[in-house]
């Protein structure tokens, strides 16, 4: 005898998975107006690996006398397998992805008197007169601060790496300095060619220079953060 | 008689079921671990413990379950 109804719940919910559970992701990261590109991939991975957990430790643990050597391999095929790869896959996206908002910068709490600075309304600073006229849409610590390309892109991964193992052993001086020379490509890959730039004269003289990074652009059009001093400060306040 | 005939095939070595064992250990803990920073979201811990241990805890099993396979199969003569 057929129960339809046995198979129809696995596939309604199967359908509805997918759409319900970036809404409660988003919910979880306290988001509640957008769901991103972000909340989908996490939903696919809390996904994944919830079905893994759950299928595992009752093949291996609660059933696994029970089941045939066949039905055995097979689960193990989708639990220690399938669902893994979908659950890495859908992680390495989520931080590939993930990593480039604000937020991300702001989980550490070195961060937030950068952050802070960027969105105060009244501050000279580079980053907040870029994150208060809008020039950067989202992802306004990242726009700046990775060198275009996928070398660039790996290169931004790797010094995050290194940030995140700097503050979990809290090995990094309080507050801390930029160390190594920023890149005048991130500032040219934007403004470079716009009839703003071109109208200004000293760009057209130096253009050499500042194309090989002899003179930086926050000489002239700086200070792009407060400075360190400024930072203990604010953070003493 | 049948029953012994039927099970003979499906006998694995020690060393294949002990490659699954830990394979199904490393899954469970690596997808924990990845549930954890998926769930809570980006933490400097959660972070850290999803993508730097959950992750290679998991590409471990699914290593541990393909030589297990491949050692299963040699045995019974499929590869």
């Amino acid at each position: 005898m057929m129960y339809p109804h046995r198979r129809l719940l696995p596939r309604l919910l199967a359908i509805a998975a997918p759409v319900g559970l970036p809404h409660a992701t988003a919910w979880a990261a306290g988001v509640h107006d957008a769901v991103s590109s972000v909340d989908v991939f996490r939903s696919i991975g809390i996904v994944a690996a919830a079905a893994g957990i759950l299928l595992l430790v009752l093949v291996q643990y609660v059933f696994r006398k029970r089941l045939v050597h066949g039905v055995y391999h097979r689960l193990l095929l989708v639990g220690v397998f399938l669902l893994p790869l979908a659950a890495t896959w859908s992680t390495t996206t989520t931080v590939m992805e993930g990593t480039k908002s604000v937020q991300a910068c702001m989980s550490c709490h070195v961060m937030h008197p950068f952050v802070i600075d960027m969105t105060n309304a009244s501050s000279p600073t580079l980053a907040a007169r870029h994150y208060r006229n809008n020039w950067i849409a989202k992802d306004q610590c990242y726009a700046c601060h990775v060198t275009y390309g996928v070398t660039g892109t790996m290169a931004g991964k790797r010094d995050g790496f290194r940030h995140w193992l700097h503050y979990v052993t809290n090995t990094y001086p309080d507050p801390i300095q930029y160390v190594g020379s920023y890149a005048n490509s991130n500032c040219l890959s934007c403004h470079q060619g716009t009839g703003k730039w071109e109208r200004v004269k000293s760009h057209q003289a130096l253009v050499g220079e500042l194309s090989t990074d002899r003179i930086a652009c926050i000489s002239c059009h700086g200070p792009p953060h407060p400075l360190p001093k400024e930072r203990t400060m604010a953070a003493s306040k | 008689m049948q029953t012994e005939k039927s099970k003979a095939p499906h006998q694995t070595s020690a060393w294949v079921t002990k490659q699954l064992t830990l394979a199904v250990d490393c899954a469970i803990v690596g997808l924990t671990c990845v549930l954890l920073f998926l769930w809570y979201g980006f933490g400097a811990w959660t972070m850290g413990l999803g993508t730097f241990v959950g992750i290679p805890l998991l590409l471990l099993a699914v290593l541990l379950y393909i030589s297990a396979v491949v050692t299963d199969l040699k045995t019974r003569g499929a590869l």
